[in-house]
């Protein structure tokens, strides 16, 4: 063989000089090299890491979706059930605005009724979504945490489905407190679910006392229009909100208007021993800039024909008035809801004219009222949310029309008396 | 003489001073595949000597496996899956060697793998060759019916892969006594089986590591 010579490192015999091995004493005299396997060790344990956290993801996702949970929040939370996003929304107000909190200003003496309601819109769209999750619920519970030592404690109802729940809310939970309920009252909703889970939801009612200043003829002159603006203009310029102002006027009759456009301030009229009660004949406005409700009660507006008895721009209740005469009897307008209960509407060329721009509505009852003999006897012109008028115990007689309805407001007139 | 053929023969030998028992083969063709592992040693090869070339003609000497051959031991009874498991890893690494310097060995089968206690050792590098990535084809046909890939048969240029093939085979044989196509094992061994003996080399391991992971 060629490349020379070497010997055998074990028996020193001479061998080629590309000998790997030893003929003579049969060792290997090649140098040789082992190959490492590259065995991963490492994927072993990663594997059982990633089994084991399979295994936890799986297990967790299996316990939420086999266990009831309990979810528990102030005025609002989403809730996700089959998939959709529902936005769950406790208030007072007619709209699905959270309120977690409320505060309501009481005068002593009064009664007062505020609806806690339970909306339900759609998280995404905020479409109403009321009647789809109403199948989703089991049942519903409401319950009033309040204190104890309450003079007037706090009333509730359990709460009952609403026919128009994108505006009533699905559900309302009616309470009712006085000038002397102490607060706060927590209003706890719980609603249990089909699937086990159970969602509460929680509103705070605080009270907030007011005065209430009661001005009567016997103290302040009013027995002519003049006193009486002239009242109305020291109240205005003396009495802060929110004290309220309860005017309690004599039977008289104004020889003319009078505008209430500052702070609110209740009318009250009366009646003397020859059955003559308080009147304007003039024009009446109610407009006030800003404050809670005015209330205008047992007062005739007279009218010779033209113009607007009464114009209310405010939260309003309108009680045991008369109106007679005028173009327009009572206007209910601007962006406000005023409802007249208990009144007469005679030789009007419109009895009641209702023509809000607003959004909020309150009472819907507009019961016990007569319209008699007038062009129109009442004038849906606009409605707020197009809340259904109820026309219970109305009488309309002789009337040219009876309700002009051209947007075809919602009304019910099945206990109303059409002669 | 243990094996004779036409192209060569191998033969028992005797070291007259030391006793020591060792394999002769004498064969026509490449020697190269030998020639390399003269530079490696792994438990589960037998150690090559020497090799020694006189034109076409070839002599090697190799380390002599004392020991049964599993194409033997599958006549007796099969193999537990853990043994499977156990002596395929170990046929895996000697064909990782054989794979590291660039060889398929192209005839893997019982016959050819020798348990040696409890170290299988796969023999018989005969037909053996360097894979090239410019063949498209295997020029000459050659291993075991049964055992060699589909590519063998001149489809297409054998590689690695071919053996991963024939491992396949090799598992499910020892653990059913059948070829595949007849009787693939059930179970997780059987998916092995079935990954390792696509007619898509593409589709089979990538290599013997992959494989010896899945075992």
């Amino acid at each position: 063989m060629d490349g020379g010579t070497k010997t055998c490192p074990s028996c020193g015999a001479v061998l080629p000089g590309k000998a790997s091995f030893c003929p003579h004493c049969t060792r290997d005299i090649h140098t040789r090299r082992s190959v490492q396997i590259p065995v991963r060790r490492w994927l072993r344990p990663l594997r059982w890491t990633v089994a084991l956290a399979a295994f936890l993801l799986l297990a967790t996702v299996l316990y939420a979706l086999f266990t009831p949970d309990v979810y528990d929040a102030w005025g609002e939370l989403t809730y996700t059930a089959d998939g959709n996003p529902y936005h769950l929304v406790l208030t007072f107000r007619n709209d699905p605005t959270p309120e977690p909190e409320c505060t309501v200003q009481v005068e002593e003496g009064e009664h007062y009724e505020r609806s806690s309601k339970l909306f339900i819109t759609h998280a995404k769209t905020g479409v109403d979504a009321g009647r789809m999750f109403s199948q989703q619920i089991a049942s519903t519970y409401v319950r009033l945490l309040q204190p104890g030592d309450s003079p007037s404690p706090v009333t509730w109802e359990q709460p009952v489905y609403q026919d128009a729940p994108d505006v009533e809310g699905l559900m309302r939970a009616p309470l009712t407190f006085t000038g002397q309920s102490l607060g706060p009252a927590e209003v706890e909703w719980t609603l249990s679910m089909k699937n086990g889970d159970t969602i509460r939801l929680h509103q705070e009612l605080i009270f907030e006392p007011v005065e209430t200043l009661d001005l009567y003829p016997e103290d302040y002159p009013m027995d002519t229009i003049e006193d009486l603006r002239a009242l109305v203009d020291r109240i205005e310029a003396e009495v802060p909100l929110p004290t309220v102002v309860n005017l309690h006027l004599p039977p008289v009759w104004y020889e003319g208007g009078l505008t209430l456009d500052g702070r609110p301030i209740c009318l009250y009229g009366s009646v003397d021993g020859q059955n003559r009660r308080t009147a304007f004949l003039g024009p009446v406005a109610v407009t006030p800039e800003h404050g809670s409700r005015s209330i205008v009660e047992n007062v005739e507006f007279r009218g010779d024909g033209a113009g607007t008895g009464l114009t209310v721009e405010a939260d309003g209740r309108i009680r045991n008035c008369g109106f007679y005469g005028w173009d327009t009897g009572l206007l209910v307008g601007g962006v406000h809801w005023a409802d007249p209960v208990g009144c007469w509407f005679e030789d009007n060329g419109v009895g009641f004219r209702f023509d809000s721009a607003g959004d909020y509505f309150n009472y819907n009852k507009f019961e016990d009222n007569t319209f008699l003999r007038n062009e129109i006897a009442v004038d849906l012109v606009r409605v707020p949310k197009s809340r259904e008028i109820n026309f219970t115990d109305c009488r309309f007689s002789g009337n040219g029309g009876n309700i002009r309805n051209p947007s075809d407001y919602p009304i019910n007139i099945s206990y109303a008396t059409f002669e | 003489m243990l094996k004779e053929s036409p192209r060569g023969s191998v033969q028992l030998i005797r070291h007259k001073g030391t006793g020591q028992r060792f394999i002769l083969r004498r064969f026509t063709g490449n020697p190269e595949v030998y020639r390399k592992l003269l530079e490696y040693t792994c438990p589960n090869l037998p150690t090559v000597y020497e090799v020694a070339c006189r034109g076409e003609e070839n002599l090697v000497i190799e380390e002599f496996i004392e020991g049964d051959t599993l194409g033997f031991l599958l006549k007796g009874a099969l193999f537990s899956q853990e043994e499977t498991k156990k002596i395929v890893r170990q046929v895996c690494q000697a064909l990782w060697v054989l794979h590291s310097i660039g060889a398929v060995h192209r005839d893997v089968k019982p016959e050819n793998i020798i348990l040696r206690g409890d170290q299988a050792v796969l023999i018989d590098f005969d037909a053996a060759r360097f894979h090239k990535l410019e063949a498209e084809n295997d020029t000459q046909i050659l291993g075991t019916t049964g055992f060699a890939a589909p590519e063998q048969y001149g489809l297409s240029q054998s590689d690695l892969r071919a053996d991963i093939y024939a491992v396949g085979i090799l598992i499910n044989v020892m653990l059913t006594g059948e070829h595949p196509s007849r009787h693939l094992v059930e179970g997780r061994m059987g998916r092995i089986v079935d990954r390792c003996t696509h007619v898509n080399p593409q589709r089979r391991y990538r290599n013997v590591l992959r494989l010896m992971e899945a075992l």
